[in-house]
């Protein structure tokens, strides 16, 4: 089992209910999990639960049967090396290359001096060339990233998460702000790594007919509580409207 | 706003005007006398003197060394200190209380007052004068910088974040290149600021065209300043200049 999630719940401060309560599920090695939901739903806050960009308050997270939730420093870092991610804005640094953003995600492997003097290894370099070239963008790997289209800009942040040589990649509305025949691209990339290097994909996503499309699996959250769990063939209208009610 | 709220704000400013009048002796009648002052440009400072245009031309080039040595040292320390007084970045806010105190107080005080005091302990010349725009420089870049990286896209910062970098990578990637325009824009008009100061801190001691042209002034060698009034005009001139056309470039 590659991630176990248990009774996770978040409670912000500022809020009355809580954004995530009561949320099981475990996720085996080489699902493409497609997570359903109303905007405000909870869906960013589980994403970013599950490699700990937000604490979760209660519920334990195992990864590879290790209890993670609680790890700090140095192993947290590990952790996340360990999970891709990738979001709605892309978040590039548009001042820098499409081949510098994708470094970006070797700095969990890359000693202090090596980022400090943007001096990059040629191991890392090459690593880095190498997924540009999976997601075909090697043409204008020396563009600045502000430069590219929506979906050229996607596709390097997908790189940046390929070179951390991750076991998941989580994706936050990756193709909201897509246009749909990109987004099918941009889906359809993610089904080839998802296949061929068997790295799972965990992706919110709210059209429901990319979902049963790309995912073998489908998890539906409503109000912060998971409220369909199972493969796109069983989403009937009526759970749908429970997802969407 | 209420109606007496409005009504008693307008009769302090009117207060403070009229007050501010009285008190600077300010009289409309004395502007006749403008003509005096251009009888004194005309025939006190010109002919202008230019057997002195070569070592103002010297001088001045020391005032722009002076602005830029002052405020490349002011940049090298505000920009780790300004990490230290955002909140987002600052490690604890024992040290963003502390750094953001001492931001403004080294902002507060004017670089002539750093001047009366660092020119007479530690001599006379250029050197004083660049540590009085080095320390009041730190203040002003140092809250500015910090404000910039307070403002910066969090998107980047979490994308760095997200595959496991460290905080300091999270600053070199996920900040820095969002903000180095913004900074270079601020430290180029920092320097065009920092040259008025060095012209002035020149008169005090500090060195460059600012002293050569209080010593022709004491000594009522009026052809002489016309000189160099126009070499200071032609250097404020050309780095406002610069200055425009590099912030332009960068942003």
């Amino acid at each position: 089992m590659l991630l176990q999630v248990d009774r996770l719940k978040k409670q912000y401060a500022k809020s009355a209910t809580p954004a995530l309560e009561d949320i099981s599920f475990s996720v085996e090695k080489g699902e493409f999990i497609a997570i359903l939901g109303l905007s405000g739903a909870g869906k960013s806050t589980l994403i970013r639960c599950l490699n700990l960009l937000i604490t979760p308050t209660q519920g334990t997270i195992r990864w590879q049967g290790e209890d993670v939730s609680k790890i700090k420093g140095r192993a947290l870092n590990h952790y996340r090396r360990s999970v891709g991610m990738i979001f709605q804005t892309f978040n590039l640094l548009g001042r820098l290359s499409a081949l510098t953003n994708v470094l970006v995600g070797r700095l969990g492997y890359m000693p202090l001096w090596r980022a400090l003097l943007f001096w990059y290894d040629k191991r890392d370099i090459q690593v880095a060339e190498e997924a540009l070239e999976r997601v075909s963008l090697t043409h204008v790997k020396n563009q600045r990233a502000d430069e590219l289209s929506g979906g050229q800009r996607q596709r390097v942040a997908i790189a940046r998460a390929l070179v951390q040589k991750p076991s998941l990649i989580l994706g936050d509305e990756p193709v909201a702000s897509l246009d749909p025949l990109t987004s099918r691209s941009i889906m359809d990339l993610l089904q080839m790594i998802n296949q061929k290097d068997q790295i799972t994909m965990m992706i919110n996503l709210h059209d429901v007919e990319l979902a049963k499309e790309y995912a073998t699996r489908v998890i539906g959250i409503s109000k912060g509580k998971v409220v369909f769990d199972g493969p796109p063939e069983q989403l009937t209208q009526v759970e749908l409207e429970r997802i969407y009610s | 706003m209420k109606k007496g709220m409005k009504w008693s704000l307008t009769l302090l400013s009117a207060i403070l005007i009229i007050w501010s009048g009285y008190s600077t002796e300010f009289d409309f009648r004395k502007l006749l006398d403008l003509g005096n002052s251009v009888e004194f440009v005309r025939y006190k400072m010109f002919p202008m003197d230019w057997s002195v245009f070569q070592t103002a031309l010297k001088l001045a080039w020391i005032t722009l060394q002076i602005a830029i040595m002052g405020t490349f040292i002011a940049i090298l320390i505000a920009l780790p200190l300004s990490f230290l007084a955002a909140f987002n970045t600052s490690p604890s806010p024992f040290f963003y209380n502390g750094t953001r105190w001492l931001l403004n107080f080294f902002r507060s005080v004017p670089e002539i007052v750093l001047g009366l005091i660092l020119v007479p302990s530690l001599g006379l010349g250029p050197f004083p004068a660049v540590m009085a725009i080095a320390i009041h420089n730190i203040g002003v870049l140092g809250k500015l910088i910090s404000e910039l990286i307070e403002a910066a896209d969090e998107g980047p910062q979490e994308a760095v974040k997200s595959v496991g970098a460290t905080r300091l990578f999270i600053i070199l990637y996920g900040i820095l290149p969002q903000i180095i325009p913004n900074i270079l824009s601020h430290y180029f008009y920092r320097l065009e600021v920092g040259v008025r100061a060095s012209l002035i801190l020149g008169f005090i001691g500090g060195g460059g065209i600012g002293n050569m042209l209080f010593i022709d002034f004491k000594v009522f060698n009026y052809q002489a300043v016309a000189t160099e009034v126009f070499v200071i005009m032609l250097l404020v001139l050309i780095v406002d200049y610069m200055g425009t056309l590099v912030r332009k470039k960068v942003i």
